[in-house]
């Protein structure tokens, strides 16, 4: 048989797509269809989540970087070269 | 309202009902069947182990995510189509690499059929096994759905040029493994 009619022959064979089959495929793709769904709504709100912790937790950085830092009391250097007599070494 | 039903079975849901049930199965139902005789000529006789309700499945589930990018309602069966054909080389690299594995294991042996329930276009599924699935794909999708070349390659995603030269290719030697068989 020529190619050609093959190709007819193909085309013209339909596939055993029973009703009951249709059915069966379709209330499967349903269930993983909700699955699906639900798995993304979780997905999107720990996303959701995980942006306001991040921002928390700049905010808390940003803020614990910018307060005064806490120097331990000493004399300037310059104050102290005098006091120790360096012979202006520490002016230059 | 859930979906648009357009003249010709043409069903595109409603863009505020991407989620509605109702609007999953009227697109199911008016394209199923459709979907499911592509896909049973591209795996060559429907394919082995559910793999035709896997793949009908899966293309819904895709298209239907994927259908609010679409506007022109035309383009709903294309787009299927073109979900289809991705899923469906999926499983035929799948079976290649499993027909390879089943050989170095000597395990391996191709369906046996009784001759007496073979029909001619058995002998085309043969031959069609036998090429790759990039060239079965196009030449399947043009030459026994009757899509159009521009359709074909958009299905394949690929280009105009390049889907003319593997439907040649695959003629080719779809005329050769027949010769052969005479």
């Amino acid at each position: 048989m020529s190619l050609d009619r093959l190709t007819t022959a193909a085309r013209e064979a339909e596939p055993a797509w029973e009703d009951d089959r249709a059915a069966r495929v379709l209330a499967s793709a349903m269930t993983r269809r909700e699955r699906r769904i639900a798995r993304a709504r979780v997905l999107r709100r720990a996303a959701a989540f995980g942006g306001v912790v991040g921002i928390v937790c700049v905010v808390l950085l940003r803020g614990a970087s910018a307060s005064a830092p806490v120097d331990p009391p000493g004399e300037p250097a310059f104050a102290q070269a005098q006091l120790q007599g360096d012979g202006g070494y520490a002016r230059d | 309202m859930t979906a648009i039903v357009r003249p010709g079975g043409l069903v595109v849901p409603h863009a505020a009902s991407v989620r509605d049930p109702e609007a999953f199965e009227a697109l199911y139902r008016a394209h199923a069947r459709y979907v499911a005789g592509v896909v049973h000529r591209l795996l060559s006789r429907g394919g082995r182990d559910g793999e035709l309700d896997d793949i009908v499945q899966e293309t819904f589930l895709d298209a239907f995510e994927g259908l609010r990018e679409i506007d022109e309602p035309r383009s709903v069966r294309a787009w299927l189509v073109t979900v289809a054909v991705r899923r469906t080389r999926r499983i035929l690299a799948r079976r290649r690499r499993r027909a390879l594995f089943a050989f170095f294991a000597k395990d391996y042996a191709p369906r046996a059929s009784d001759p007496r329930d073979r029909s001619p276009v058995d002998d085309l599924y043969d031959a069609l096994e036998r090429i790759p699935a990039d060239l079965r794909i196009p030449w399947v999708l043009h030459r026994v759905e009757q899509m159009s070349l521009p359709e074909t390659a958009q299905a394949c995603e690929v280009s105009l040029a390049t889907v003319k030269r593997r439907i040649a290719e695959a003629e080719e030697r779809l005329e050769r493994r027949l010769e052969e068989k005479r």
